[in-house]
C-alpha cells in the first residue's frame, strides 16, 4: 500500500505544477484569450490527475485506523490522511471542472476567470492537504 | 443571463445561509471547547491510574455496607480534580454515572453527526452544479467569494462526518473499559492505556470541530461580498 510520505511527494508535484498554471490563469484573467484558456485546462489534466489518486490513496489509508481503537499513534495518523483526503475533495470537483471553464461560454474573459478560480481552489486545497499530512510521521 | 427569479432565489439562499453559518461558527467552537474538556477529563483520570503509585486499600473494610458505600478510591480518582472535573470512583459503587452519562452523549453525537455530515455533503455536491450559473458575464464577480463558500461548508461537511466518526471511536474504546473499582484495579494499566486513548482520540475530535468553526467564521465576509454582487445584478 501506498504511504502517506509516497502520498505527500505526488501532492507536492502535483502543487509544483499547479502553481505555475494558477500564475499563468492570473495573467490570462487580466488579458483573456480563449485559445491559451483551452491549452491551459489541458495542461491542468495532469496534475487534476495526481490529486484524485491522491484523494483515493488517502481514504484508502485512512479507513482501517478510524475503526481501530487500540493504537493511538495509528489513529492520529489516520486521522491525518482523513483530514488531507477531505481537504482534496473539492480540489478534484474544481480541478475537473478547469476544462467546463472554457467549454461552456463564449466569452473569453468568464473562461479564464472561471479557470483562475478553480485552480486557485485546487492550489488552495493541495496545500491544505499537504498541511494535514504534515503531522504525520514521515517513515509511516 | 439570469432572470430576476433566478436572482432572488440567490440572494435569499445567501442572506440566510450567512445567519445560519454564524449560528454555526459559534456553536462549533462550543463544542470543541465541550469535547476539550471531556479530554481532559478522561486524560487525568487516567494519569493517576498510569502514573501515579497510590496503593489499593487493603481488605480491612467491607465496602459492600451500605455505611461505607460512598467512599472515594483513593487510588482511582484524581481527589484535587474532582471539584473540576466530577469524575468520582466509590468504593461500593460501579461504573461512575459521569462516565454512564459521557458515553451516552458521545454515542448520540457521534450518531447525529454522522448523519448530518453525509447530508450536508450531498447539498454541497448539487450547490457547486447549480452555482455554476455564475460563470456569465453578470454574474463572475460573484462566482470566487460563493465558490469559496461552498468549499468550506464542503469540507465541514466532511469534517462532521470525521468527527462522528471519532466519537464512535471513543465510545468503544470506553466500552474496552470495566469501569467497576475492583476490575481496574485488577490491570489497571490496561484500563489506563485505554482511558488514556479516548482522552487523545477525544482531542482529536476537537480539533477538527476547532478548525472546522475557524473555516465558517472565514464564510461571512464572503456570503457578504456574494450579495452585494447579486444585489448590483438586480438592479437594486
Amino acid at each position: 500500500m501506498t504511504t502517506a510520505a509516497a502520498i505527500a511527494r505526488e501532492l507536492r508535484d502535483a502543487l509544483a505544477a499547479l502553481a505555475t498554471l494558477v500564475t499563468e490563469a492570473e495573467r490570462l484573467a487580466a488579458a483573456p484569450d480563449m485559445a491559451r484558456v483551452r491549452a491551459l485546462a489541458e495542461h491542468a489534466k495532469a496534475p487534476a490527475d495526481k490529486v484524485v489518486a491522491a484523494r483515493r490513496d488517502l481514504q484508502a489509508l485512512a479507513e482501517p485506523g478510524l475503526t481501530n481503537s487500540e493504537d493511538p499513534a495509528a489513529v492520529r495518523a489516520a486521522v491525518a490522511c482523513a483530514r488531507a483526503a477531505i481537504e482534496l475533495e473539492p480540489a478534484c470537483r474544481a480541478l475537473g471542472d478547469v476544462p467546463l471553464a472554457a467549454a461552456r461560454t463564449a466569452a473569453p474573459l468568464v473562461a479564464a476567470r472561471a479557470a483562475h478560480l478553480f485552480l486557485s481552489i485546487g492550489y488552495r486545497q493541495c496545500v491544505a492537504a499537504l498541511d494535514a499530512l504534515g503531522t504525520t510521521r514521515s517513515d509511516r | 443571463m439570469s432572470s430576476k427569479l433566478d436572482l432572488d432565489v440567490l440572494y435569499n439562499i445567501a442572506s440566510v445561509h450567512r445567519e445560519h453559518e454564524r449560528f454555526y461558527t459559534m456553536t462549533q467552537m462550543a463544542t470543541a471547547a465541550e469535547l476539550s474538556r471531556e479530554a481532559n477529563k478522561l486524560k487525568v483520570v487516567a494519569d493517576v491510574w498510569l502514573e501515579d503509585q497510590v496503593p489499593a486499600p487493603t481488605g480491612a473494610v467491607d465496602w459492600s455496607d451500605p455505611r461505607y458505600q460512598a467512599a472515594g478510591c483513593l487510588d482511582l480518582n484524581p481527589v484535587r480534580a474532582i471539584a473540576g472535573i466530577g469524575i468520582l470512583f466509590m468504593e461500593g459503587e460501579g461504573e461512575p454515572s459521569e462516565i454512564r452519562t459521557l458515553k451516552l452523549r458521545l454515542r448520540g453525537m457521534a450518531m447525529g453527526m454522522q448523519g448530518v455530515g453525509q447530508w450536508l455533503a450531498d447539498k454541497m455536491d448539487a450547490a457547486w452544479e447549480r452555482e455554476s450559473v455564475l460563470l456569465d458575464p453578470e454574474l463572475i464577480d460573484a462566482a470566487w467569494p460563493r465558490f469559496q463558500t461552498i468549499v468550506t461548508n464542503w469540507r465541514g461537511s466532511r469534517k462532521t462526518l470525521l468527527v462522528g466518526k471519532l466519537l464512535a471511536l471513543v465510545v468503544d474504546c470506553l466500552d474496552k473499559i470495566d469501569f467497576t473499582p475492583a476490575a481496574i484495579r485488577r490491570d489497571k494499566a490496561t484500563a489506563g492505556r485505554h482511558l488514556r486513548t479516548a482522552g487523545w482520540v477525544l482531542d482529536m475530535a476537537s480539533r477538527v470541530v476547532a478548525e472546522s468553526g475557524a473555516s465558517l467564521a472565514d464564510n461571512d465576509a464572503h456570503w457578504t461580498e456574494y450579495r452585494a454582487v447579486i444585489r448590483r445584478a438586480q438592479g437594486k
